[in-house]
Formats: structure tokens, sequence, C-alpha cells
């Protein structure tokens, strides 16, 4: 029984530590290239929203992936590279902090 | 509304309402306390009435929470619970976390350990006298913070209705795993106190409630000639007021009396699909009982900045009866009002 509650419970660590890095990158700027309407927000949404961006970030990973880069002409084609830039490292940053988190909570 | 997110929509109304519920909550916690601790013979410590105080409140709450709903639908007077229904929710679980910090942390020995490891690290099985009912008070926490966490405006664009509507469905699911962590943990510590019973009476309460509810007609079928579909008296619907009638294909319209002039719009909120009909009329706008979301009846579209838009539909006064097309506008689109005509009964 503790054997199955640890196990529960360390996951849900890695998944929350995870979601804690995710929701840290979204908050800095990324959130603004899946809803525009956030934009415009101040600290306070991006307080109220940092929960919940941590507790679903497969799906705010997926949004920001997804997500049509949002810029002036001139400049999209150098902000298209850097986006696709973060998309690759973050897809190889995920999977690695939760990795090495599972190795400090198992090895 | 849609402009730019804020971290709370706060309006005079809401911050009296928030206060009352911090007033309320912090009252009854002293006096649970209060009265544990002067009234009753070899008292627990504090911290323990505190536990039990923090944990009977969010119980309390909860069934108030879960009640709203049904008891708006039955007496458009409960129709502001349902307008703050949003902040209850997020203090209730506010008031569980502190339940839950509290209990890990005095019955968890103060961080050695994860606490609820600490916590069920007794239990030797899973009889009914050695269930570790904590683990099902922490599955409804997580449940409730979920729910907490995407209450947000935000979490309905980027989610979606269906999507959102399904995780906060999630309630029902917590409401029985408190239950079951009630009855487990608090009943079987004391089975011949009041806790049982109320616990019962709340879940036939709700019970009663959300049938009585689903019961009640909420809209009325009128006939059809030449497209257009009967909607009633029109000195039968009340000031700033609607009648929602069903629609063929299922659509349901609100027909709005303001003063003599009547409208027809969706009864499908653009927020999270709450019943237009049975908001009312506020400052010229129709006001969504549910968050408090505005339309202008005469274009179905929300009030400058705020750029929602439901569908209207073209009506009519006919004999002092009203009359609505069976197929409703685009979105936006700007419809006459028809005028009541007081002494006739006739459109002018």
């Amino acid at each position: 029984m503790n054997d199955v509650v640890s196990f529960v419970v360390a996951a849900l660590g890695v998944y929350m530590l995870a979601g804690v890095l995710v929701a840290i990158y979204a908050v800095s700027g990324a959130l603004r290239r899946f809803d525009p309407a956030t934009q415009e927000s101040r600290l306070g949404f991006k307080v109220v929203a940092f929960p919940g961006l941590a507790a679903l970030w497969p799906v705010v990973l997926l949004k920001i992936m997804a997500a049509k880069p949002r810029s002036s002409a001139s400049s999209r084609q150098r902000v298209a590279v850097s986006l696709r830039t973060q998309q690759i490292a973050w897809l190889v940053i995920g999977p690695l902090a939760c990795g090495v988190l599972a190795l400090g909570v198992f090895g | 509304m849609s402009v730019s997110y804020q971290a709370i929509q706060w309006n005079a109304h809401k911050k009296r309402y928030d206060i009352l519920i911090a007033a309320a909550v912090l009252t009854y916690l002293a006096v649970f306390v209060g009265v544990g601790m002067t009234v009753v013979n070899q008292p627990p410590d504090p911290m323990t009435l505190l536990i039990r105080a923090t944990g009977t409140a969010a119980v309390a709450l909860l069934h108030v929470i879960l009640a709203i709903g049904p008891l708006s639908r039955l007496d458009a007077r409960f129709s502001p619970f349902l307008y703050n229904r949003r902040h209850l929710g997020v203090s209730f679980f506010l008031i569980a976390l502190i339940h839950a910090g509290l209990t890990m942390l005095w019955y968890g020995s103060f961080g050695q350990g994860f606490p609820l490891l600490n916590l069920i690290a007794g239990y030797s099985g899973l009889t009914p006298d050695s269930f570790p009912f904590e683990v099902l008070g922490f599955a409804a926490l997580c449940i409730f913070f979920l729910m907490a966490a995407t209450s947000h405006d935000f979490w309905l664009a980027n989610l979606g209705p269906r999507w959102w509507k399904t995780l906060h469905v999630l309630v029902y699911l917590a409401y029985l795993l408190v239950i079951g962590h009630v009855a487990l943990g608090a009943v079987r510590a004391e089975p011949n106190g009041m806790l049982a019973p109320l616990l019962g009476l709340g879940a036939l309460a709700l019970s009663v409630l959300h049938v009585a509810a689903g019961i009640k007609p909420s809209a009325e079928t009128g006939s059809i000639n030449d497209g257009w579909v009967d909607a009633g008296a029109a000195e039968s619907i009340p000031d700033k007021r609607a009648r929602v009638i069903q629609l063929p294909g299922g659509r349901r319209a609100a027909v709005f009396r303001d003063g003599d002039a009547i409208s027809a719009i969706s009864n499908v909120c653009a927020h999270q699909g709450g019943p237009l009909g049975e908001g009312e009329i506020i400052d010229g706008c129709v006001t969504c009982p549910w968050h408090g979301y505005q339309y202008n009846a005469a274009d179905g579209c929300s009030p400058p900045p705020f750029t929602e838009k439901i569908p209207t539909y073209e009506v009519r006064v006919r004999g002092g009866r009203v009359e609505l097309r069976s197929e409703a506008n685009d979105p936006g689109t700007a419809v006459q009002p028809a005028v009541i005509d007081p002494e006739q009964g006739d459109p002018s």
C-alpha cells in the first residue's frame, strides 16, 4: 500500500515540477502565441494562471507548439527560427527534466 | 469579458459578496474553536479544533455550492448566488487546502518525510477500520485544485467549453470522495455524533434539489405558423425579463421585454452557455445569470469594447401575442424590436 502511494506521490511530484518549468516558460511570453488576449494582461493574471498552467502543462505545451508565430512581416522569419529552436529545446528539456527528477526520486 | 484578462474580475457587488464570505467563514471558525475550547469537557487541542473547523466549513460550503445551481433554476431569487458561485468555489478550495495542510503538518510530523506518506504509514489494510481515508480527501483536493486553477476565463477560452465543462463535472466525483473521506474518518471516530445524520441530510437535499430542477420545464413550446413561432401573450412577459421558447431543432430563444419593446435572442450565452432567458435586463443589456456577461437585446452584441455576439431572431407582435421566426439570424444581426401597443395589443 505504502509503495503504491509513494509511487503516485513521486509521479505527481515529477509531473508538477515539469509543470512549473512549462508554466514559467508560458508566463514569460509564450502564452501570447496562442492567446492574444494575454498580451496586455498584468502580473496578477499571470500569478492566477500559473497553477493551472503548471497542472495542465502538456496541454499548454501542445498549444504553444501548435500556435503560429504572431509577428510583423519583417521579423517573421527570424522569430519563426527562434520559436522553432525553442520548440526543439523544450522537446528535449521536458523529458530530460522528468528523467533526471525520476532518477532523483527512484535512484 | 473578452478584451484582456484580469486576475480577478471584481466589481462593487462581487467585492461585497467576497467580504461577506470571508466574514462568515472567519466567524464560523472562531465560534467553532471558541465553543470547542470552552463548552466541551476535556476539549481537544486548538490545532485539532481548527482542523475540524476548517473541515466542517469546507464540507458545508461544498453543499451550498452544489445547491446554488438547482436553487436558482427553481427560484430566480437565488440567481445572485449563481452569479457569485465561482468566487465561492475558489474560497471553498482555499479552506479545504488549509484543512489538508494543517492536517498533514499536525499529524504528519511537521515535515519529516512527505506528510501524506507519514499519515498512511500506520495503516495495515483496506478494511473500513483501517482504510486510509486521508487518501480519499487528497484525491478530492486534487480535483478541487484543478477546478480552482482552471476557473479563470482564460481556461474556458483555451480548453474550449466542452473540455472545460467536462473537467468541472468532476466535482460530482470529488463530492463522493469527500463523503467517503468524512465517513471513514470523522464519522467512524465519533459514530454517535451529528456528522453522519447531517451529511446524509445534505446528500438527500442535494439529490431532491437536482431532481426537482431537472423536472421543472425550462422552456415553452409554441405553435408554428408559416415559419413564425407563437411565444405567448406579450403582456404576460414580466418587464426586464424573458420567456424561453423551444424552437424546432432543439434550439431555444429568449424573448425579452423591455418596457413596450420585445426582442428575441439565443438563450445560450457565448461565455459558458449560461441560460440567458433566466437573466434580466440590467442597464439596458440582457445580463447572463451565471457570470454577468451582457448583450444588447436588439442585436445580440456585447456593449463595446467587448466582442461577444449571439444569434438574434426576427420578432413581431400580433393581436397582443409575440411571434418569432423559427430560424436564427447570424450572431450580431440587428433586429428592430417589436412594440406592444398598450391600447390595442397590436404592433405599432
